[in-house]
């Protein structure tokens, strides 16, 4: 009685991939779709920035908030109060007495940065496909997605987009810049370890 | 005959500048080289109307990267920034000289510390990537201080980065032709662009042309479109009217040969005259032609009075004898009376007066000498007499008429009543009246020059000095006093020439006040203390300055070279006399008498509205004509008292004239419609055609069957008359609407008032 190794493998193998569909198909689709959020949903946010031009990070704290369809609200309590509104194409920004408003066509990178953001937390792959080149890596409970600019002037301010999570959570939201300047949000009404990683930055 | 213009080469000028008079005035000069040159005149508002609103945006784009690219066109704005790397490089380059926030706190240990502590707020937020790349350079912002001084005060609704309009959905460019607006074939080819560029655009968004809208305004497209339709559209109703014309006069006379030679005295009148004052002039007005053949119209009578009045077995030549002392008499007194116009200070009214005076010489002339002898010269071969046909009932219809002199002098003395009481309504001086665009192309115009926010360019301060430099510094004095008329209201902007090109004087300032590197450097530093930025950022900050304090100054010649130069050059300007003017355009004035009041205080600089100017000058045209009109009456009086001796006959011919002339203005009046230049010019012709009624109804006849050819003969004339300008009346053109009715409405009533006003025999 012999067994037939490489048979037995096959017929595990296939048996597996019966089993667990959904780990087999898994990309970066479903990640996407996993993390769509209704609107309101508000998220704690720590924000560090390492630019170039400082000897030394900027940390921002505050609340994120998805405004569907197409919006978003970041609220910065600490250091200072700025509250950052995005709508129907413009972005506001308010500190104090102070209002700026832009138009987010007119600003690539930071429209770059709003869609990737809206994007994500709206599930809308479709949208991140049409601009980015995406990579998953990682797994379920442990992915990032790059996601890369397909237009080249967009890609010569900003290099990547790393969005990480854990399963349908999102984890950590990174801006990585030609020059090595680069932001990085995480969002902390979440899981513990988050909290952890970030007390060891300061 | 368009084709015998071509052959003549005929120069037919389109602008309106030679109906007003030689600029005297400030005001004056302005209007007219605004109307000539200015860039109100080179703006075509354009509108793209289509269902998607992403559709719209690159629409938009694609029109404007594709009309950037044509020699056509200065600047295309669709709320895209235009600027290229070069231009900003200049503006950052010259930052210190063109900003207007330097002076002498803006270095302070203080004023750095403020603008790091803004520095790094926008490095925190998302403005992080418009500030980053200008940081080391440029921390205190001067070059963003730079672009917020250039920009308007209202911009336009938005969407994507581009001018939409969400209600109603369209979206809006504004594109300033190289060519002046006058200069109609070259902007007949930018509209030909602009709709290339629409087709283009329509088919890289893959939409059907049935599901969207270009449309453009703005006096080129008005003009090019006027000269289309009106060209069409007189081709088509000259074609009707002188058709009908034609079919009434064979029927009358019935004779082809009639009916062609009838022709003969108004086209040599009119081509004859046509050549004469382009020989003259070199080169005609199109007014002048228009008004012109217009007046020639009372040639088209001469001819008929020839043929009504020959009897059976009369030579033409006999016929002509027996007429000529009353024509000639018509013809003297007209031609005197155009005559006085010759005299005028105004070009287009000196022309139109030499026109119509050559016109009807040649025309009478070529009725007299020449007609007769191509009628064949055999009156009694023809079985042609009109004292035997239906004028022979007529005359006895109208014999049983009363004269009723007192009812002509009622209906002038009415007339002259009801017009003078009318007096503030009476006159149309909107300079737009006469270059005459429906009022459905005005309202969009304005509608898109709102939307757009379009400053109009009523209300301007104008300065006069001798140099570039002393306009400059003038109207940054002026600037300065104008902040306070801002916050009051009664403006909401104004613009000016040292906003974009700051005086010598001012740059020289601005120069003492960026402090040397030592101070610098150490200000910097301190005021760096405790924030994050690394300790060599600013180098390039403290290079620039260093060299900015020992930059050449720029002058008017410098910023020719730019963008801006285009821009400048309408605001600053030097006129034929050396002088030099800087125009500072006042934005939505919301209290005209307080600014005047204001302005009033300070005389060294003048306050204009170009709209009251252009009115007031129209008035000036109108007036004059007026005055001519009146000598001319006058001088008609003394031909008739001499020509119509002995006694009283002079008034039995001139009452129905004048009273013609007065009940058709207050006719028009009454209905309210404002008299322009067309409807007096067409007044004139009223009087001359009328005049030439009365002359022939006044004949002393040595038979009773003459007083019935005169009587065919009028009718005739009367009807023929009312056939041709009662078509144009038709148009939908309003200038030959306002001709043609006036017109008709006159030769009928003329018509009628010279028969009942005609002497007891």
């Amino acid at each position: 009685m012999s067994i037939n190794w490489t048979k037995a493998t096959g017929v595990t193998l296939l048996l597996y991939g019966l089993l667990c569909p959904a780990a087999m198909a898994w990309d970066a689709a479903d990640v996407v779709r996993g993390l769509a959020k209704k609107g309101g949903d508000v998220a704690q946010f720590t924000e560090i920035k390492y630019l170039k031009a400082l000897d030394r990070p900027i940390r921002l704290d505050g609340e994120v908030r998805f405004t569907p369809p197409d919006g978003m609200e970041k609220k910065v309590t600490a250091p200072y109060e700025e509250l950052m509104t995005v709508s129907a194409g413009k972005l506001k920004l308010q500190r104090g007495k102070k209002v700026r408003e832009i138009e987010l066509d007119r600003h690539p990178v930071a429209q770059a940065f709003v869609m990737a953001f809206v994007s994500t937390l709206a599930g809308n792959i479709e949208g991140l496909e049409a601009h980015y080149d995406i990579i998953l890596e990682g797994e379920i409970r442990g992915w990032t997605l790059e996601l890369t600019p397909k237009a080249d002037e967009l890609r010569d301010k900003v290099s990547q987009i790393r969005v990480s999570g854990n399963t349908d959570l999102l984890q950590s939201f990174e801006t990585l810049q030609p020059n090595g300047d680069r932001s990085i949000m995480y969002f902390s009404n979440l899981p513990t370890e988050l909290g952890a990683s970030v007390e060891v930055i300061e | 005959m368009v084709g015998l213009w071509a052959l003549l080469n005929i120069q037919i000028r389109s602008d309106l500048t030679a109906f007003l008079p030689d600029a005297k005035t400030d005001a004056e000069i302005l209007l007219l080289d605004e109307l000539q040159n200015g860039v109100s005149s080179r703006l075509i508002p354009v509108a793209v109307i289509a269902d998607d609103l992403d559709a719209l945006v690159s629409m938009s784009k694609s029109m404007a990267t594709q009309l950037g690219k044509s020699e056509l066109f200065n600047q295309i704005h669709n709320g895209q920034q235009s600027i290229d790397s070069a231009q900003l490089e200049w503006v950052i380059r010259h930052r210190y000289l063109l900003s207007p926030n330097i002076d002498a706190e803006r270095f302070t240990q203080g004023s750095l510390r403020e603008a790091l502590d803004e520095r790094m707020w926008e490095l925190g937020s998302a403005a992080e990537f418009a500030v980053k790349d200008l940081l080391a350079r440029d921390p205190t912002h001067e070059s963003l201080a730079v672009f917020k001084q250039w920009q308007p005060t209202v911009e336009p609704e938005t969407h994507r980065g581009v001018w939409v309009q969400s209600d109603p959905q369209r979206a809006l460019l504004m594109v300033e032709t190289a060519a002046p607006g006058f200069d109609l074939d070259a902007q007949a080819l930018a509209i030909a662009a602009i709709q290339n560029a629409y087709l283009n655009a329509l088919a890289e968004n893959d939409i059907q042309s049935g599901d969207s809208q270009l449309m453009m305004t703005g006096p080129g497209p008005f003009g090019v479109e006027l000269r289309s339709t009106t060209q069409a559209e007189s081709q088509w109703f000259s074609t009707i009217a002188v058709t009908l014309l034609i079919i009434f006069l064979f029927a009358v006379y019935r004779s082809v040969r009639w009916v062609i030679i009838g022709a003969l005295p108004l086209a040599s009148g009119v081509l004859l005259a046509i050549v004469a004052i382009n020989s003259g002039y070199g080169g005609l007005h199109g007014i002048t032609l228009a008004f012109g053949v217009t007046l020639l119209g009372v040639a088209i009578d001469y001819p008929l009075h020839l043929f009504s009045h020959q009897t059976t077995g009369e030579s033409a030549n006999d016929t002509m004898r027996r007429i000529w002392p009353t024509l000639r008499l018509g013809v003297a007194s007209t031609c005197i009376a155009y005559l006085t116009m010759v005299l005028s200070d105004f070009e287009g009214l000196a022309q139109l007066g030499w026109l119509t005076v050559i016109g009807l010489l040649i025309a009478a002339a070529t009725t007299r000498w020449l007609l007769p002898g191509l009628m064949t010269n055999k009156g009694q071969d023809r079985n042609f007499d009109a004292a035997t046909g239906w004028a022979r009932q007529w005359r006895a219809w109208f014999s049983r008429c009363p004269r009723i002199h007192w009812l002509l002098m009622l209906t002038m003395v009415i007339g002259l009543l009801l017009w003078l009481s009318s007096r503030p309504q009476l006159w149309q001086d909107d300079l737009g009246s006469l270059t005459p665009v429906s009022e459905e192309s005005q309202r969009l115009d304005q509608q898109l020059r709102q939307a757009l926010a379009a400053p109009d360019l009523r209300f301007m301060a104008v300065l006069k000095a001798d140099s570039p430099e002393s306009a400059l510094r003038a109207s940054e004095r002026l600037g300065n006093e104008l902040d306070e008329v801002v916050e009051t209201g009664w403006i909401t902007g104004y613009d000016s020439p040292s906003r974009y090109l700051p005086s010598t004087s001012t740059q020289l300032q601005r120069q003492a006040h960026l402090p040397d590197p030592e101070t610098l450097t150490m200000r910097l530093r301190a005021a760096q203390s405790g924030m994050p930025f690394k300790a060599d950022l600013f180098r390039p900050f403290l290079l620039e300055v260093d060299q900015a304090r020992v930059q050449q100054p720029l002058v008017l010649g410098d910023i020719l070279q730019t963008p801006l130069g285009a821009l400048v050059t309408t605001l600053l300007k030097q006129s034929p006399d050396g002088q030099w003017r800087a125009m500072i355009p006042l934005h939505s004035v919301n209290d005209a008498v307080e600014l005047e009041a204001w302005f009033a205080e300070r005389p060294w600089v003048k306050f204009i509205d170009l709209k009251a100017s252009s009115e007031n000058m129209v008035a000036g045209f109108r007036n004059e004509m007026l005055w001519r009109m009146a000598a001319a009456t006058m001088v008609i009086l003394l031909i008739l008292m001499v020509g119509l001796r002995p006694g009283r006959r002079w008034v039995f011919v001139l009452l129905p004239v004048l009273a013609t002339v007065l009940a058709t203005a207050s006719l028009l009046n009454l209905m309210s419609i404002r008299l322009s230049l067309f409807h007096m010019t067409s007044l004139m012709l009223v009087g001359g055609i009328v005049l030439d009624y009365a002359l022939f109804f006044d004949r002393e006849e040595s038979e009773p069957d003459e007083s019935i050819r005169t009587f065919h003969a009028l009718s005739v004339c009367c009807v023929s008359t009312l056939t041709v300008f009662g078509i144009l009346g038709l148009s939908q053109i309003p200038v030959l609407r306002a001709i043609g009715s006036t017109v008709a409405c006159g030769v009928f009533l003329g018509y009628f008032l010279a028969i009942l006003g005609r002497r007891q025999n």
